[in-house]
C-alpha cells in the first residue's frame, strides 16, 4: 500500500461516488429512452423529448440504445472500481480496472458506431431494397482515440506496479 | 543466489537480539528476518550503514559471495 495523501483518497472518494451516480443516471435514462422507444411514445411528449434513433426504426433505435448504455454502464463501473483502488491507497493496482474502462468505453463507442449501419444493412436485406447509412463524428474518432490512450496508461501502471513491488522487497 | 546474507551469525558473534537491530536501524522484525534468510531482491545503504553501525562490522561481514553450482545438463559431459 502506498502512503496516499488523505486529500488524494478524499478526491477519489468524491469521484467514485459521482461515478456511480452518473452510472445510475445512465441506466434510469437509457431505460426510460429504450421504454418510450419500445412503446413508440417518443412524438407524445410533444417534441420535449428528442432521443437519437441512429436513423432506425424504434425498436431497433432502442436495442442500439440498451446495447450503447449497458457497454457505457458497465465501463463506469469499472472506472468507480479504479478509483476505488485509489482510495484504498493502490494506485498502481488500477492497471486492471482501467483496462475494463477503456475496453468497455471502446466498445459502447464502437456499437454506436457500428450497430445502426449494419442494423440497416439487415433490414434492407430483408425488405430487399433500401440504404444503410455510416455516420462517424468527430468525437467518436476521438473517443476512440482516448480509449486507445488509455490502454497505455494501463500498461504504464502495469509497470509501476511491477517496480513498486521491487521496491517493496528491498529493506 | 549467490549473496549469502550472514547476518545471522553476526548477530550471534555480537550476541545482539535481532529486535535491537530492527529497533536501531528503523526496519520491521518481518523485513529483518526476511533479510536474514535472504529472501528480499535488495538492500539499500542507508540501511546496510546502520547495520555495520550497530553491529560493529564491515558489509563484508554480512554478505558473502559463493559461485553457484554449475547445473550440467545430460549427455554434454562426453
Amino acid at each position: 500500500m502506498i502512503g496516499l495523501q488523505p486529500s488524494t483518497r478524499r478526491a477519489a472518494r468524491r469521484l467514485r461516488l459521482a461515478t456511480l451516480g452518473a452510472t445510475l443516471l445512465l441506466v434510469l435514462v437509457t431505460a426510460a429512452a429504450a421504454t418510450l422507444l419500445f412503446t413508440d411514445r417518443v412524438g407524445a411528449a410533444g417534441g420535449a423529448i428528442e432521443i437519437d434513433r441512429f436513423g432506425l426504426p424504434p425498436v431497433p433505435a432502442a436495442l442500439v440504445q440498451l446495447a450503447s448504455g449497458a457497454l457505457l454502464a458497465v465501463a463506469l463501473l469499472q472506472l468507480a472500481r479504479m478509483l476505488g483502488e485509489v482510495e484504498a491507497g493502490r494506485p498502481f493496482a488500477t492497471a486492471r480496472p482501467l483496462r475494463g474502462f477503456a475496453r468497455f468505453l471502446f466498445l459502447s463507442v464502437l456499437a454506436s458506431i457500428l450497430l445502426p449501419p449494419f442494423i440497416q444493412l439487415a433490414l434492407a436485406a430483408a425488405a430487399g431494397s433500401g440504404r444503410a447509412v455510416f455516420a462517424l463524428a468527430g468525437a467518436d474518432v476521438l473517443m476512440l482515440f482516448v480509449t486507445g490512450l488509455l490502454f497505455l496508461v494501463a500498461r504504464l501502471l502495469d509497470e509501476a506496479q511491477r517496480i513498486a513491488d521491487d521496491a517493496s522487497q528491498i529493506v | 543466489m549467490a549473496i549469502i546474507v550472514r547476518l545471522d551469525v553476526m548477530l550471534a558473534l555480537r550476541k545482539a537480539k535481532s529486535k535491537d537491530l530492527a529497533a536501531y536501524v528503523g526496519i520491521t522484525e518481518t523485513n529483518l528476518s526476511l533479510l536474514k534468510s535472504g529472501r528480499v531482491k535488495g538492500i539499500r545503504f542507508e540501511t546496510l550503514d546502520r547495520i555495520c553501525r550497530f553491529l560493529d562490522c564491515q558489509p563484508g561481514d554480512l554478505l558473502v559471495y559463493a559461485e553457484d553450482e554449475v547445473e550440467v545438463e545430460p549427455g554434454s559431459a562426453d
